[in-house]
């Protein structure tokens, strides 16, 4: 039967598991297939090119950074590709999807999925050929297409237990309904298909459950106190910041939310907020988006970027009712978006609804009952100060895609923590950090004795809160204050990295690349991959919280500075340049040939390819040619392909800046000059912009260490 | 024969790389995979032409060549000689915009 749907249609495989690929070998050789076996990830475009492969299988688990690499080069293919997982969670499937695949399979490779090829490719083959669909419409297609194949029943959630949920209800593979946000049907399944922080859940419910919402059992009059009848007596009303510019609004913001049990607190504008936040943890802010001296967008964006009020729902209430903007609150990390129609009960609905994950967990937490937590949805500093408020004796366990987290917690005081992330365990203060960086763990709190051995701390949860928030913060001040505009400086932590390729949504995979192997500076990235400066900064500081970029091992390792180097201390670095020069001579050699080109790559990478932050320029290249006696049309070529490779960076600097990391990103250069080439108007508007930016190349060392064999 | 270089000013940057190739500018100002197909097909054209007229002898490598021929004109590129004498070339968008342009040329 299979004769009859496949013919004779070619099959190429990538992998570096001998086992995958003999599995599928012996098992296509037997059909009519051709089958091709790939192993080298960079053969793997010739081959395609001449093999021409109807489909590509490609082993998910590939060790080191090669699968990013072979998906990225294979995008610009019109072959479809089939992902093999080992992993069986629903995160990895989204993530394959995510990444282009139109179906994965599960490892072991057998029969039974070289029985699915055929007729997948039948099917693929009956889509229309004409059809343009963007990159994120294809991605929600081929998810749907997956899903009727594999008859998927069940829902997919983001932002589970958030009013900005987004649910995609499956039954026998078919959509039932889709709703993220504003927005519903196959609009909602690619925009949810598009996080890049969501957390992923597929479970076995085909209905949407009726929103729990804690209901506000009694009214309160104004100036009334809630007094709970527990043991602990601790005051457990939500703590609520209203923020509103116009005093009649924030009065009976403030009246409604008070009277429905909350505790509220009141600011005038984004800036008085933002300053509130930081000395007291409020459960919820409700805020207005259009406010003086700094409005709710800012506000939000502020308080993200601080990881003291980063874990802190913000509900925005808009002079409009906004479609657009309700989806930009949504992509901003808003939990909800009102409109202001004057009716009360709406804003007081949503701020329950909001703090109702949050309610769930203080009522477990009073009757001493196991209790599921899930970082995103309630926050690891809301949680802990809670089991400090309830003086609860426990041990709250997460884990995520990076490592498994432990946090012992007795009578409400820390404890101890402990961190195992690709094997490496830390304990302590640098254990904390690392669990405080994993917003999307999962885990629970179980009540009991503290496990022997884990009594590392000796601080107050309110000081772990703070000294966690704080270390957190100085690496990105630290960041800031530099204004590092690259990794250049940075060194790269090979495990960390390569984990993070493995388990990133594909477009920050593509941002640590430029980043950490091509050395790009953040403006370029951000324009290449055209998203926000703010957003690239973001991905920039997971970045250095995950430690796949860490200080240079120079400062890491040295406890004095001012003292000389020692021997010990030095040789490590002079191997590393030696190395580096090799590998970059190497790469011209391969490109270019011996002659005239390796000897002045040579010299090119001692002056520099290994010095930090070196210039160059085109009379400098011109001088550097004449001193040794060659062409500087010949210079300017390996000028050219070291910028190609990374080792250089060709940058556009702004006439007269005084500073040279003010540069104009290539795309902007690019797209000024096609408008140059296009009419007289352009050409002039060219000539006046072109006159006052100069081309600057610069070294990046480092750029080559990921590329060494 | 070795002529005057440019300054470090952009738009003498540019003037130097169209005199390297016209096609070279078209592939610059590209913002689509068909217009960045389109305009390395003309670079590809005038290399091509370039390399023949030069009378280089084969056995120095016709995807050296080319590489020489698009680096200088400011192109990232890579070529691989395949079996027969084909080459693989990919072209990737000198502004650092996610397009790659691949062609695979006869012997």
């Amino acid at each position: 039967m299979l004769a009859d749907v496949t013919g004779s249609r070619r099959i190429l495989a990538f992998d570096q598991d001998e086992g995958f690929l003999g599995a599928a070998s012996r098992v296509l050789g037997g059909l009519p297939f051709q089958f091709l076996a790939v192993r080298d990830p960079t053969q793997m475009l010739a081959q395609v090119e001449s093999f021409k492969p109807d489909l590509i299988l490609l082993d998910r688990a590939v060790p080191g950074t090669a699968f990013a690499q072979v998906n990225a080069q294979l995008r610009g293919f019109a072959a479809p590709r089939v992902f093999v997982l080992t992993d069986h969670s629903e995160r990895e499937l989204i993530r394959a999807v995510q990444e282009g695949a139109v179906e994965v399979m599960q490892k072991p490779f057998g029969e039974s999925h070289a029985a699915r090829l055929g007729p997948l490719l039948d099917e693929l083959a009956r889509r229309p050929k004409d059809e343009k669909l963007s990159r994120e419409e294809q991605v929600a297609r081929n998810f749907m297409d997956l899903a009727r194949r594999n008859h998927l029943r069940g829902s997919l959630v983001v932002n589970r237990g958030t009013p900005f949920e987004g649910r995609v209800v499956l039954k026998d593979g078919a959509l039932v309904r889709a709703s993220y946000g504003p927005l519903g049907g196959m609009d909602a399944v690619r925009e949810i298909l598009q996080l890049e922080e969501g957390m992923y859940e597929l479970d076995s419910s085909l209905n949407l459950p009726p929103p729990k919402i804690a209901q506000n059992a009694v009214t309160l009059e104004p100036g009334q106190s809630l007094t709970l009848g527990t043991p602990d007596t601790a005051d457990v009303r939500p703590q609520l910041l209203a923020v509103d510019d116009e005093p009649h609004l924030l009065a009976l913001v403030s009246r409604v939310l008070g009277a429905a049990g909350f505790a509220v607190d009141t600011a005038v504008d984004g800036t008085d907020a933002v300053e509130k936040a930081k000395k007291f943890p409020y459960d919820l802010i409700v805020a207005d988006l259009s406010m003086p001296r700094m409005d709710g967008w800012e506000m939000l964006k502020t308080l993200k970027a601080d990881t003291r009020t980063s874990e802190v729902p913000v509900i925005f209430l808009s002079a409009h009712d906004d479609y657009r903007e309700a989806l930009r609150a949504a992509r901003s990390g808003a939990h909800d978006y009102l409109a202001k129609t004057g009716r009360s009960e709406q804003v007081v609905n949503a701020a329950l609804k909001t703090i109702t994950p949050r309610l769930e967990i203080i009522f477990a937490l009073l009757v001493k009952e196991p209790v599921e937590v899930r970082t995103a949805s309630v926050g690891l500093q809301w949680f802990l100060r809670t089991a400090s408020r309830l003086s609860c004796t426990g041990v709250l366990s997460l884990e995520d895609d990076w490592g498994h987290y432990q946090v012992a917690v007795r009578e409400g005081q820390p404890a101890g923590a402990q961190a195992v992330v690709q094997g490496r365990r830390v304990t302590g203060i640098p254990a904390f950090v690392r669990i405080m960086v994993a917003k999307g763990a999962l885990g629970a709190f179980t009540f009991g004795p503290i496990p022997e051995g884990s009594g590392d701390l000796s601080f107050t949860m309110e000081d772990l809160i703070a000294k966690g928030c704080e270390s957190v913060n100085a690496a990105e001040a630290k960041t800031a204050e530099k204004k590092l505009a690259s990794a250049i400086e940075l060194d790269l932590d090979p495990e960390l990295y390569d984990l993070f390729t493995r388990i990133a949504p594909a477009r920050k995979v593509a941002f640590a690349q430029a980043i950490c192997e091509r050395r790009m500076p953040l403006a370029d990235v951000a324009g290449s991959l055209m998203i926000t400066q703010e957003q690239a900064a973001e991905w920039f500081r997971e970045l250095l919280r995950r430690e796949v970029l860490v200080p240079p091992a120079a400062e890491r390792g040295r406890p004095d500075p001012s003292r000389p180097w020692t021997p010990n201390e030095l040789h490590p670095h002079i191997v590393k340049r030696r190395e580096r020069k090799r590998t970059i001579v190497e790469r011209v050699r391969t490109q270019l040939g011996e002659e005239p080109w390796v000897p002045i790559a040579s010299e090119i990478a001692t002056v520099l390819g290994l010095a930090p932050g070196r210039e160059l320029t085109f009379p400098e290249l011109v001088k550097f040619a004449a001193a040794r006696k060659v062409k500087w049309e010949d210079v300017h070529v390996v000028v050219e392909l070291l910028t190609s490779l990374g080792v250089l960076q060709r940058r556009f600097v702004s006439a007269g800046a005084s500073d040279s990391a003010v540069t104009v990103p290539p795309n902007e250069v690019a797209r000024r000059l096609a408008a140059s080439l296009s009419d007289e108007a352009g050409r002039e508007a060219w000539g006046r912009w072109a006159g006052g930016i100069r081309v600057v190349w610069r070294s990046t060392p480092g750029s080559l260490e990921t590329y060494s064999t | 024969m070795t002529g005057p270089a440019p300054s470090e000013q952009l738009p003498d940057y540019f003037a130097y790389l169209k005199s390297i190739s016209p096609a070279a500018l078209k592939v610059w100002a590209a913002s689509s995979e068909a217009e960045l197909s389109t305009a390395v097909d003309l670079l590809l054209e005038d290399a091509l032409r370039q390399i023949k007229s030069s009378n280089v002898p084969r056995d120095l490598g016709r995807s050296r060549m080319l590489v020489q021929l698009l680096t200088a004109a400011a192109i990232p590129c890579s070529a691989e000689e395949g079996q027969g004498g084909q080459v693989h070339l990919t072209v990737k968008h000198p502004a650092d915009l996610e397009l790659t342009v691949r062609r695979a040329l006869a012997p």
